[in-house]
């Protein structure tokens, strides 16, 4: 059974770098840090796969929700850091992100009671961040 | 850690950094890479880091796999790289993954289903990192 709308997706006019940038800004300016980053377009290419679009993900991560997502669920931490995507496609810059109000839901439903509302409240906030960034 | 479905987890005799180096090692021999690795354990409860609990990640990825995945749907990448947890607890160290075969057909039917057993493949592939791992005669720190 597939799990629909289960990211959320931004298209933004700015530059692929110019998103990466503005992802780390809007992250940190609502004290979300950003552990660190992959390109995965680099990556690729350096194994032999040279790439036509470009992908680079960032870590993402608010440590007072990770540390109550961690405290209601031990194996919750595979969901971590949450990842934020900057991709181009045909000429357009887009932004993804998993939902963990979808996601630790799902994967979890012991942990519901526990983890309350906040995984609803961590999708809001990366849409905030997303949203930003497309719209800054 | 009772594992999911969705997840495969299994008990090593090792401490939380032996851990991280041995599937780092087991890694690379299966011809995967290694592009990081994440301390948590200024993330966990209060009360676990006064009994002395680790929790690190190992990310991990084989290109050669990525790819087909990026070029089906780039969103792919969302689930990249392969993340493997280590949480050691009360003298009991658990090696942790989530399963691509099982998560991604569900997240990307349509591109992971153009991708046959690929999805499989990988998670037997991860399993015998994690086997590797556990198996792997302790190195002295």
């Amino acid at each position: 059974m597939a799990i629909e709308n289960f990211s959320y997706v931004v298209e933004t006019k700015k530059s692929f770098k110019d998103a990466l940038i503005a992802v780390r800004k809007q992250a940190e300016s609502r004290k979300w840090g950003v552990l660190g980053d992959y390109d995965f377009s680099e990556i690729l290419s350096s194994k032999g796969f040279p790439q036509a679009e470009q992908a680079k993900s960032l870590d993402l991560c608010s440590p007072s929700h990770a540390n109550q997502v961690m405290a209601a669920e031990k194996l919750a931490a595979l969901c971590m850091p949450c990842s934020v995507l900057v991709f181009t496609d045909q000429g357009k810059t887009k932004i993804a992100a998993v939902k963990p109000g979808v996601m630790l839901p799902l994967l979890f439903p012991h942990a519901k009671g526990k983890l309350g509302a906040l995984p609803q409240e961590i999708d809001a906030q990366l849409k905030d961040i997303l949203d930003a960034v497309a719209g800054s | 850690m009772n594992a999911p479905e969705f997840a495969y987890a299994v008990e090593c005799n090792k401490t939380a950094r032996q851990t991280i180096a041995a599937l780092w090692s087991a890694s690379l021999k299966a011809g995967w890479i290694v592009l990081g690795d994440y301390d948590m354990g200024g993330l966990i409860p209060e009360e676990e880091a006064k009994r002395g609990v680790e929790v690190k990640s190992i990310d991990m990825c084989k290109p050669v796999h990525a790819k087909p995945f990026i070029q089906q749907d780039p969103m792919t990448a969302l689930c990249m790289p392969c993340n493997v947890l280590v949480r050691m607890a009360d003298g009991k160290t658990t090696i942790a993954a989530l399963k691509p075969g099982v998560m991604l057909p569900k997240l990307f039917p349509e591109a992971v289903g153009a991708l046959g057993k690929l999805p499989f493949d990988i998670d037997a592939e991860m399993k015998a990192i994690i086997d590797q791992a556990v198996a792997a005669p302790t190195k002295a720190a």
